[in-house]
């Protein structure tokens, strides 16, 4: 059945084509040198005719190859593309977290250098310095 | 030194609530210029760090571009050789084509018969000699 309708189709792309180059073709009546009525091709029309489903079979498979090798080309391109974000994502949160463990222990120290754990040494020296001021600012101002 | 011990010693008696205060409040500045300093210590190597952070992500960034580029670099080599090898493949189909064609064409003028067959092989048609 395929080979029918390429057979039909191929009548009709024949006879709009240039006859010298694509081969010929012509319908014959009954008792026309012919045991029937039909149609004649000519050598260069039967090979294309025979020659045809091949063709096209050749050809989608080379089409249908390249579609295939271009898409796989496409696909490994997205998968370069997303594999060195991930990458550059793992580096960046990496770079993060290491600045910021810097900045903690930066921060640690600075704080332990601000705030020893003597707080009731400074809590005695602020109420002394308190009642020295205060002392001060009497000894200036009443007396 | 002894001697001047002595002699600061009145005037230390007289003052020393004074003398007091002022230790006092140089020793309250002292701490603040302390904690002070340490605060812009702070403040700077934190800045350090997070410039430090900033060049860091801009090589990430530069390296990651540059990977890119090359992986569309690799994409369009690729594509290129996939089309001349799909290129190369529709010649050899054409010229595969035009010697089966030839072949036939040899047939009709040589060997009718096994031409009848392959067109009966191919299509399921009756062949009726003339």
């Amino acid at each position: 059945m395929k080979s029918l309708t390429t057979l039909i189709l191929s009548m009709f792309l024949c006879s709009s084509a240039y006859a010298e180059d694509v081969g010929q073709f012509t319908f014959l009546g009954s008792g026309q040198c012919a045991p029937f009525e039909g149609t004649l091709f000519d050598a260069k029309a039967t090979s294309r005719l025979l020659t045809l489903e091949e063709e096209m079979i050749l050809g989608c498979n080379a089409q249908l190859d390249f579609e295939l090798a271009k898409q796989r080309t496409e696909l490994q391109l997205d998968l370069d593309s997303q594999r060195i974000r991930f990458e550059a994502d793992i580096k960046e949160k990496d770079l993060a977290i290491e600045t910021q463990l810097r900045q903690i222990s930066d921060l640690q120290n600075a704080l332990k250098k601000v705030s020893a754990n003597n707080k009731w040494l400074y809590a005695a020296g602020g109420v002394a310095t308190g009642i020295a001021l205060s002392y001060a600012a009497y000894e200036v101002l009443v007396k | 030194m002894p001697q001047l011990l002595l002699k600061l010693l009145p005037y230390l008696k007289a003052y020393w609530k004074e003398l007091a205060i002022i230790c006092l409040a140089m020793a309250f500045l002292g701490k603040m210029r302390y904690d002070h300093r340490l605060l812009i210590k702070t403040y700077e190597e934190q800045t350090i760090a997070l410039q430090e952070q900033i060049d860091g992500l801009n090589l990430i960034h530069a390296e990651e571009l540059r990977k890119k580029e090359a992986a569309l670099q690799a994409y369009k080599d690729s594509l290129e050789e996939l089309e001349k090898d799909y290129n190369r493949e529709k010649r050899n189909n054409r010229k595969t084509i035009d010697r089966r064609r030839d072949q036939i064409e040899e047939q009709f003028s040589q060997n009718k018969e096994e031409l009848a067959n392959e067109i009966i092989n191919n299509f399921n048609f009756e062949y009726v000699p003339m």
